[in-house]
């Protein structure tokens, strides 16, 4: 390869190199973020997948890209409170009288 | 409106559009006639770029009228419908994945059971979307399915077995094509990829300053 050939190796490369990520990532984070939703929309039907789909996000968690770490956490967060809404919680009552003194 | 007529303008102008078209709401309902009348002529005329363009001003003025753009479901959902099956590179992807997100949005606005009857079908075309090999439209399919699952609810569970195991497959993917191609530092890239990306590839004269202060690591071996 004469120069010229050689910077447009490099110009390739460097391409390649950010190519790499935004596209990808970007598809991780909404990936990530479907796989809540998709638990919330479908309550009971998801219980099969939801084990899996726990640990994928939890392994996306230490992501470089905060994006992802974003989705991933809020993702972990909804399954939650799927969980809870299909747990049938009582309704929430105000109560537990603070007596005052007891946190001494 | 005149410059969405206008071949030189029309592509920046249905991008203008697109974003106010967005945060009209229900302000929206004295111009919508007006718009979709134009947009709907510019997907069969217009270029590529622009027909892209176009149908994301569409799916937002389908966002912003909800129930009123029922009248316009069914035409435009005939005239998508031929931007879902392009298979070429760059510009036909671009408008492939729009159209998804576009037909994702009009659902939202007329609801499950005006939806229903293309409900099938566009689940198909979101897997074929799956399979082309392609970031950009792995993601619209990913977002087109939550879409469906949060209107469709229980209908939503028989496609479950077929919609997870790419979703899984996406999360553990590389992100590197070839890892032994390049080892950049790290810490240089991980941080607003996006950002440096953009400005990179705006001004191929920063590109090369960038060469320049860092220099691809192990020296170019050629291939």
């Amino acid at each position: 390869m004469n120069q010229n050939g050689n910077v447009d190796i490099e110009d390739l490369e460097l391409d390649k190199m950010f190519e790499v990520n935004s596209a990808v990532a970007v598809e991780k984070e909404i990936a990530a973020d479907t796989m809540a939703t998709l638990f919330s929309a479908t309550k009971a039907h998801f219980f099969p997948y939801v084990e899996q789909a726990t640990l994928e996000l939890v392994g996306l968690l230490p992501h470089y890209y905060e994006g992802i770490r974003k989705a991933a956490t809020s993702s972990l967060l909804e399954i939650i409170r799927t969980f809870y809404d299909l747990s049938e919680p009582a309704e929430w009552q105000p109560g537990g009288a603070v007596v005052s003194g007891q946190l001494s | 409106m005149t410059l969405v007529e206008n071949p030189l303008t029309q592509r920046t102008a249905c991008t203008a559009l697109d974003a106010l078209l967005e945060i009209l709401h229900d302000n929206i309902d004295q111009y919508l006639q007006l718009v979709m009348e134009r947009l709907a002529g510019l997907l069969e005329t217009a270029p590529l770029s622009v027909k892209a363009v176009v149908t994301g001003a569409i799916g937002s003025a389908a966002h912003a009228s909800k129930e009123n753009f029922l009248p316009y479901f069914q035409p435009t959902m005939n005239r998508l419908q031929h931007f879902l099956v392009l298979t070429g590179e760059g510009e036909e992807t671009e408008l492939r994945g729009i159209t998804m997100d576009a037909i994702g949005t009009f659902a939202e606005a007329v609801g499950k059971d005006v939806f229903r009857p293309y409900f099938p079908d566009m689940m198909k075309q979101a897997f074929q979307g799956i399979e082309m090999g392609n970031a950009r439209l792995r993601e619209c399919s990913f977002l087109f399915f939550g879409v469906m699952a949060g209107l469709f609810g229980d209908e939503f569970a028989p496609y479950l077995p077929s919609v997870l195991p790419p979703i899984f497959a996406s999360c553990r993917q590389a992100e590197c094509g070839d890892e032994n191609d390049i080892r950049m530092p790290s810490s240089f890239i991980h941080h607003r990829t996006k950002l440096i990306r953009s400005f990179l590839w705006q001004f191929p004269i920063l590109r090369r300053l960038f060469l320049h202060l860092v220099p691809p690591a192990p020296p170019v071996s050629k291939r």
